[in-house]
């Protein structure tokens, strides 16, 4: 691990880069920029643990990390994988009394820029463009939790799976890139079960998986299997 | 979920048991034991078969994919 003194003119460039920054004034990104560091993290090295006390928030410059927590009987549950302009503790750095809930390691070599928690809350309180931009990425997490409450409520595994295949074969996003860890993360449920749940789709003709693509087959297929 | 990044497998070394069975079934020898530790040694002869993910006994491969329809024939 490395700590880099950066310029602070280069700086204000890579925090502009985060998307949860862009829309902010120069006067409160040049604060930001006075308070952030950029730090490396090898491969595999450990950024926070679980229980320890919120020190900063991350932006994931380039590289990716993985957020998770350990079960009791110690696997790890992918909570989520960050790529880069991506963040992690936003939400725990605005609970003063609560240790983390999550772990955060470095998947590749990996390098952060880390706000000190300290400096992240003074600076929300002074720019309210800051504080409406951290509030407008809330609102949007929050969609998404609602949206997944009621699936999980609502549909089975093989059900939201099915969905999620053919929103994202409808979407056009056609160089979007999906691993089973993060469909899990995305539905709410392990990787294991996303596997069976797509052999099963395999074994049923739904879907095909060839390489670096798994294609639908059986639209009707999907879709009743989307109701479910 | 990522973009435009090379798919090549990635190997979760915390999740590795060590029991050499990707490297066993992997078709082109993409994947070799180095120091008891799969890796891969000749990543670019990988055909993204995914035989790995699919043998690896505690999920510790992931091999991304794109999702799409399969064209009409």
């Amino acid at each position: 691990m490395s700590i880099i003194k950066s310029e602070m003119t280069p700086l204000i460039q890579l925090i502009t880069q985060q998307p949860l920054f862009s829309s902010l004034s120069q006067t409160t990104l040049q604060d930001l920029a006075q308070c952030a560091i950029q730090k490396d993290f090898e491969a595999e090295q450990i950024i926070q643990l679980e229980g320890d006390p919120c020190r900063w928030v991350g932006f994931v410059q380039s590289g990716a990390a993985r957020i998770y927590r350990m079960t009791l009987s110690g696997r790890e549950q992918v909570l989520a994988n960050l790529g880069p302009g991506m963040h992690f503790n936003t939400v725990p750095a605005l609970d003063e009394n609560s240790p983390l809930r999550s772990a955060v390691r470095a998947l590749t070599p990996l390098t952060l820029l880390l706000i000190p928690v300290e400096d992240y809350r003074r600076q929300l309180q002074k720019h309210p463009d800051l504080a409406y931009a951290v509030l407008r990425d809330f609102a949007k997490r929050l969609d998404h939790l609602t949206d997944l409450v009621e699936d999980l409520s609502l549909h089975s595994v093989r059900g939201r799976l099915a969905r999620f295949l053919l929103e994202q074969a409808e979407s056009g996003q056609v160089s979007a890139q999906w691993t089973q860890d993060e469909i899990a993360a995305h539905l709410g449920t392990v990787r294991d079960v996303i596997g069976r749940t797509l052999r099963g789709f395999m074994d049923s003709g739904l879907v095909r998986r060839e390489g670096a693509r798994l294609l639908l087959l059986d639209r009707e297929g999907l879709e009743r299997e989307a109701e479910s | 979920m990522r973009k435009g990044q090379n798919p090549l497998p990635t190997i979760d070394l915390s999740r590795c048991t060590r029991c050499g069975a990707c490297a066993q079934v992997c078709p082109t020898g993409v994947i070799a034991e180095l120091d008891a530790l799969p890796q891969l040694a000749e990543p670019e002869r990988c055909t993204l078969c995914a035989r790995c993910e699919d043998t690896c006994p505690v999920g510790a491969i992931s091999v991304p994919f794109m999702i799409g329809w399969a064209e009409r024939r």
